[in-house]
């Protein structure tokens, strides 16, 4: 990705990497073991209490800031919950929510949708100025790190497309902790925990519109933002967004150089 | 089942069968329209388990285009279901194909009276994920503001509660005063309602000149105006008939629900986001006073409201006095690249607890951004809370929860 022209911001960048790796690793998921030094030690009593009852339907666990980071079976699901609300006396309901790793052709995390492809930006180069040289030469300067390849589905893992997250919390600990679960592709499904925590009730009509994920035993799956008759879950990354196949954003290659600015270096002061 | 529209939703004491003959059955019906037009319910049917009525989605009481649909005993409410989606605009799918920075244009719009507030946990959680830190001026600049954005979200909303109790002064008395503190936010920011002031590291220029003494005096007007909003509402004979007792949640409920912010600690908890997690905001170098009240009822948590403003002004006040020096902006890279990673920011908004859960793939733009919203929450406790009170007290509780719709929708 870093072609000859940009050899001048090589020179300036290192740092930025070191700093951006060492976040990274902080951040990634690494089995508890490693992190416990750390690690905020309520949120290791947590696991270490979810994974004494639960056993193996823990499959991973992190620590996160404060929150517990727990990724159980789905068949666990709501013996994780229930064991959180009266064993570990989160009775905080955050929310609940769904996760598509699926790598979505549209995603601003891809270099060549935001800046187009190196081709587009090679002819742009040739010919007329007309993509702003401060967009393209900063964009440049950022080269995809193959640890973000490796990191794909987030904190605790993952093995299948869909997840199932919900965030607990406890007002008198001042902790929370995240439980994940993998979902079937095909049918993702999973148990309803609305009875031990009623705010789920929306959450998981929500989860439900925008996922299609089904929650066995909620009394009312119905949508709850888009209308009934709506066809589709559009937070599922193969939805397409109408908006951006019809006109691609504009926003975002139209980034003007700041006077003053073009040729110095990449940091903004 | 009769479909005679009926526009009193009275209950009992008009029948859904009454049809005005003579000019005084005219005049009566009237006068009951008169009435009825305050709650702006519409008779859809009788079944003999009781009348289903229609409130909103349009009208001033809702706060937006919420619509509640209240199965009524005579004038107790049996159930009543919120439906919304009349503003969903899609903001977690639209988050997805932004860059970091154009989000916070997004956001703004989430809960639109405290736009500021908005943007500060999303730019939390990507500064995080980016290992950086704002430098201290900026960070305190940024709580003076949200605290700011928080005055003029809450003291608009409890003017807005007299509104809808048929108080025409304190809303007029909150847009006034108001509108100082929407001139200090501007002053600072270019933008009245949607700022967009915050940036990845930073903000985006310091305050103009003569900005801290303007915004002292704002505040000791804010003061003021909480004094006159206690004298006009609080101590009001009839606002507290109305409030009083109504809508009781316990502190269980509420927690279970998910409920944050002034709702919650009206309801006995103390929790508050600003003090109860580490964040890089000033919080914790000044001195306040996380406010709670006992009663769980609609007047606690207006209450709680009202000293959450006079506290917001003591911290906007030691903040200007106290405002460190240095540069406002922490060295970032021109393209904004946050790494792989993931976390949950969230920040005490003027509504209750807003968080951010970002999935960073480390790209130019979040893999997935889930927005926690407080009213989402607040207003998912209506049905439970509803039952079996009266229709009016739908109107106070709804206006006790305060919901902004675009909370609720995003």
């Amino acid at each position: 990705m870093l072609r000859s022209r940009k050899t001048k911001n090589l020179i300036v960048f290192p740092l930025t990497f070191v700093r951006w790796g060492r976040s990274f690793t902080s951040l990634c998921a690494v089995p508890v073991e490693e992190v416990a030094v750390e690690s905020d030690a309520t949120c290791l009593e947590y696991i270490s209490r979810l994974r004494s009852v639960l056993g193996d339907k823990v499959l991973e666990a992190t620590v996160n800031r404060r929150d517990a980071v727990v990724r159980v079976s789905a068949d666990a699901w709501l013996e994780a919950a229930t064991l959180c609300r009266k064993q570990l006396d989160l009775t905080y309901f955050c929310f609940l929510s769904g996760l598509d790793w699926l790598d979505s052709p549209l995603q601003t995390t891809r270099y060549e949708n935001v800046w187009g492809s190196v081709e587009e930006e090679e002819e742009a180069e040739a010919g007329a100025q007309d993509v702003p040289p401060g967009g393209i030469e900063a964009a440049g300067e950022i080269a995809p790190t193959e640890a973000a390849a490796a990191f794909r589905t987030g904190l605790a893992g993952g093995t299948t497309r869909f997840q199932v997250f919900a965030r607990l919390a406890s007002v008198a600990d001042k902790r929370g902790v995240v439980l994940k679960a993998d979902l079937d592709a095909a049918d993702p499904r999973v148990a309803s925990i609305q009875k031990l925590y009623p705010g789920a009730n929306w959450h998981e009509r929500e989860a439900w519109e925008m996922y299609g994920f089904g929650f066995d035993g909620h009394p009312d799956l119905k949508h709850i933002y888009l209308p009934g008759a709506f066809e589709g879950h559009p937070l599922r990354k193969d939805f397409p967004l109408l908006a951006r196949e019809v006109k691609p954003w504009p926003g975002l290659t139209s980034v003007e150089p700041i006077a003053g600015e073009v040729g110095e270096e990449g940091g903004e002061a | 089942m009769t479909s005679t529209m009926n526009p009193s939703g009275l209950g009992d004491a008009v029948s859904t069968s009454f049809h005005p003959n003579s000019p005084e059955e005219m005049k009566q019906a009237a006068y009951i329209a008169a009435q009825a037009a305050d709650i702006r319910v519409n008779v859809q049917l009788e079944t003999d388990e009781g009348m289903t009525v229609n409130l909103g989605p349009q009208h001033p009481a809702t706060h937006g285009t919420l619509r509640l649909i209240a199965k009524l005993d005579g004038e107790q409410v049996i159930s009543c279901e919120p439906v919304m989606g009349y503003m969903h605009r899609g903001y977690e799918k639209l988050c997805e194909v932004r860059t970091y920075p154009q989000v916070t244009t997004l956001v703004n719009r989430i809960d639109w009276l405290g736009s500021f507030a908005n943007e500060v946990p999303f730019i939390l959680a990507a500064e995080e994920l980016m290992g950086i830190e704002a430098p201290q001026r900026a960070q305190w600049i940024r709580t003076a503001l949200f605290e700011m954005a928080r005055i003029a979200n809450i003291s608009l909303g409890i003017g807005d509660m007299g509104v809808q109790m048929g108080a025409i002064t304190p809303v007029f008395f909150a847009f006034r005063d108001r509108e100082h503190v929407l001139n200090q936010i501007e002053a600072a920011t270019g933008g009245r309602f949607h700022p967009n002031y915050d940036r990845i590291g930073g903000l985006k220029e310091d305050l103009p000149k003569g900005w801290i003494a303007e915004t002292k005096t704002v505040m000791a007007k804010m003061r003021s105006f909480c004094d006159q909003l206690d004298d006009l509402m609080m101590g009001n004979a009839i606002f507290q008939k109305r409030t009083r007792g109504t809508g009781v949640i316990p502190a269980e409920k509420a927690l279970e629900y998910g409920m944050s912010g002034a709702n919650l600690r009206a309801s006995g908890v103390d929790w508050d986001v600003r003090r109860d997690t580490p964040s890089p905001l000033a919080y914790s170098k000044l001195d306040w006073k996380v406010w709670t009240h006992t009663d769980s009822d609609s007047f606690a948590r207006l209450w709680v409201r009202m000293q959450e403003v006079r506290e917001a002004t003591k911290i906007v006040d030691q903040i200007l006095d106290g405002l460190p020096a240095g540069p406002i902006m922490a060295k970032v890279p021109r393209i904004i690249k946050v790494p792989a990673g993931e976390t949950y920011v969230s920040t005490e908004n003027p509504l209750g607890e807003m968080g951010y859960y970002v999935v960073s793939q480390g790209g130019l733009g979040p893999f997935r951004v889930k927005i926690r919203t407080p009213s989402f929450n607040n207003i998912s406790i209506v049905p439970w809370v509803t039952k079996g009170v009266f229709v009016p007290d739908i109107i106070t509780i709804l206006g006790s929860l305060y919901f902004i719709l675009g909370d609720i929708d995003r």
